[in-house]
């Protein structure tokens, strides 16, 4: 009895998924019902990976005596589909769950990006759906396991509110206008900023509260975000980026972000730079419109490569990061961050990462501007 | 229950085993781009007039091995054909091979072309089957392998940037650069250039 069982449950189960990949043409139901959908006809391969990283973080305590902050966090397990519909016709998403998911207090599942794209040519392709906004190159690159330290940079954090991914469409493109030279842009239409980033009564801006649904646009106008890159050689490449549209819901009132970034490769050496400034109007709060700025210049050289393991190589790496909030006066007005890292990469999809951060609290005028020191370890990987 | 979900677990992957062998796989990805001809390609780098002979290599097991201490690599093939070109004076003006590497599915052949001290003079892709990749065949990328000698790293990050997108198939030319100048030296140890 426990034998048949046994069989008859393995049984049910092979053919439950040996069912994915047959031509199930004479299934019964209806047409375009569950046997019919493509995915199960098994001509329309469906690609799966994703990556996912995990963080040890240690605050150092001013006071040597006391033991610090510490704790382990397992940020992203991202997901990614994709699947080729037609020769030009392509489908790619990134479902995020962030520190273990939708659980109480904290973690968040969410659609990072979902796009739809048709090539007419390689200058000129469309695209649909929830966009990685181009805004600034670090948005648009900013998987755990590229990056070479564990922290994003502070201006991808208040200044382009990375993981920025809006719903839209637009045009993207990539032309040769030489043998050597590559220009690619992306220009869509969005559903821009909300309300969100003003996030007190005095009418502080943060953009990164104000991240805009994907389901309803909190008023009529539309926002325009574009970033076009120019290399006119391989390891050097310039990008300018821009975010423009209203945010507040009677749509009066105009957000622009304006980004440059930049990336220097030779030999072991990497340079990368990204500058950005956020211009919040705030009329309809009675307010004066309020800038901010922020940038980073990181510094990658990589050594050793090959010595530990085939393929392997390890990456020295220092970085310097500077917010400017625009209230001047306020205790936070300013943010800055100096981060020397090195990490090792078996392959070169997957780094075992060490980080020692120095971050700066800093007011013009304070005396004695407020700074802590943090050690990050972490592990990220493609799969 | 146990029982059941043993069989549950053993059913699952007896379909998954399936479905794996059912796969149409990256087949259904293939391209088949072609750029040049062998002709075409010897051509742009070395332009006509040239007398083109070729040497067969056959390699064995301690060839092979000699390969992989000096480069880290080994030969797939069981031969390796070089042309060699010489002038209407007898003079050696290049050396060459087709190889043929797999970028992340599926192989693809490209010209390594060497000077006559055996440096890189130019690569050119002749086809490329990825869906995607396809930028390792532009002068950006390939101009870069320009001058590499056998000593040279020849290496991702080192002394050759890869293309974004396509790092499998520019490690793939690495590989295939780095093959090409290892055997010319081995045929013409006399004209081996030094860094």
């Amino acid at each position: 009895m426990r034998l048949t069982r046994f069989v008859l449950a393995g049984c049910f189960c092979a053919a439950l998924t040996g069912v994915q990949v047959m031509d199930v043409g004479a299934q019964p139901g209806p047409r375009g019902g569950i046997y019919s959908k493509p995915y199960i006809s098994g001509d329309n391969p469906v690609r799966m990976g994703g990556y996912a990283d995990i963080e040890f973080i240690y605050d150092i305590p001013a006071d040597a005596s006391q033991s610090g902050a510490n704790t382990f966090d397992q940020h992203r397990l991202i997901p990614f589909m994709f699947a080729e519909i037609t020769d030009a016709m392509t489908f790619s998403t990134e479902i995020e769950y962030e520190h273990g998911g939708d659980v109480e207090k904290d973690g968040e599942i969410k659609v990072e990006y979902m796009i739809i794209d048709y090539r007419f040519t390689d200058p000129f392709q469309f695209r649909a759906g929830i966009v990685l906004s181009p805004l600034g190159r670090f948005n648009l690159v900013h998987d755990s396991p590229v990056n070479d330290l564990t922290d994003r940079p502070l201006v991808n954090r208040f200044i382009i509110p990375t993981t920025l991914s809006e719903a839209g469409a637009g045009l993207f493109g990539v032309a040769y206008p030489s043998d050597m030279a590559v220009f690619n842009y992306e220009v869509y239409v969005v559903n821009g900023f909300d309300e969100g980033i003003i996030v007190d009564t005095l009418g502080t801006v943060r953009v990164r509260s104000g991240r805009g649904s994907v389901k309803q646009d909190n008023n009529q106008n539309k926002s325009l975000v574009a970033r076009t890159s120019y290399s006119p050689r391989l390891g050097l490449e310039i990008g300018l980026s821009a975010h423009h549209g209203k945010y507040d819901d009677g749509g009066t009132d105009n957000l622009t972000i304006v980004a440059i970034d930049a990336e220097f490769r030779r030999g072991p050496l990497e340079l990368q730079l990204e500058l950005a400034q956020v211009a919040t109007e705030r009329s309809h709060l009675g307010l004066s419109r309020q800038t901010q700025f922020g940038y980073y210049l990181q510094g990658n050289w990589h050594f050793l490569q090959d010595k530990l393991l085939a393929g392997s190589t390890f990456t020295g790496v220092i970085r310097w990061d500077w917010v400017d909030f625009g209230k001047k006066g306020d205790p936070d007005d300013k943010l800055a961050r100096l981060t020397l890292g090195v990490n090792f990469r078996p392959v070169e999809r997957a780094a075992f990462k060490l980080d020692l951060q120095t971050n700066w609290r800093e007011s013009p005028g304070a005396p004695n501007a407020r700074q802590d020191h943090r050690v990050l370890a972490s592990v990220a990987t493609y799969f | 229950m146990r029982t059941l979900l043993i069989a549950l677990i053993l059913g699952l992957a007896a379909g998954g085993v399936r479905a794996q062998t059912e796969d149409p796989g990256p087949e259904s990805n293939r391209r088949d781009e072609r750029y040049y001809t062998e002709d075409q390609a010897r051509e742009r780098v070395y332009g006509t007039g040239a007398m083109w002979h070729d040497t067969m290599l056959i390699i064995d097991s301690i060839m092979d091995a000699e390969l992989h201490h000096a480069t880290g690599l080994h030969e797939a093939a069981d031969t390796v054909l070089l042309q060699y070109g010489v002038d209407q004076g007898g003079r050696l003006i290049g050396a060459y091979r087709i190889a043929s590497e797999v970028g992340k599915f599926h192989p693809f052949e490209f010209l390594v072309g060497l000077d006559s001290t055996l440096r890189v003079a130019d690569i050119v892709v002749l086809n490329y089957r990825e869906s995607r990749g396809g930028d390792v065949r532009r002068a950006r990328f390939t101009r870069q392998f320009r001058g590499k000698s056998v000593e040279s790293p020849v290496r991702l990050n080192r002394d050759i940037l890869g293309i974004s997108g396509a790092t499998l198939s520019s490690i793939a030319v690495n590989r295939g650069v780095k093959k090409t100048l290892w055997w010319a030296n081995r045929v013409w140890p006399q004209r081996g250039a030094r860094r």
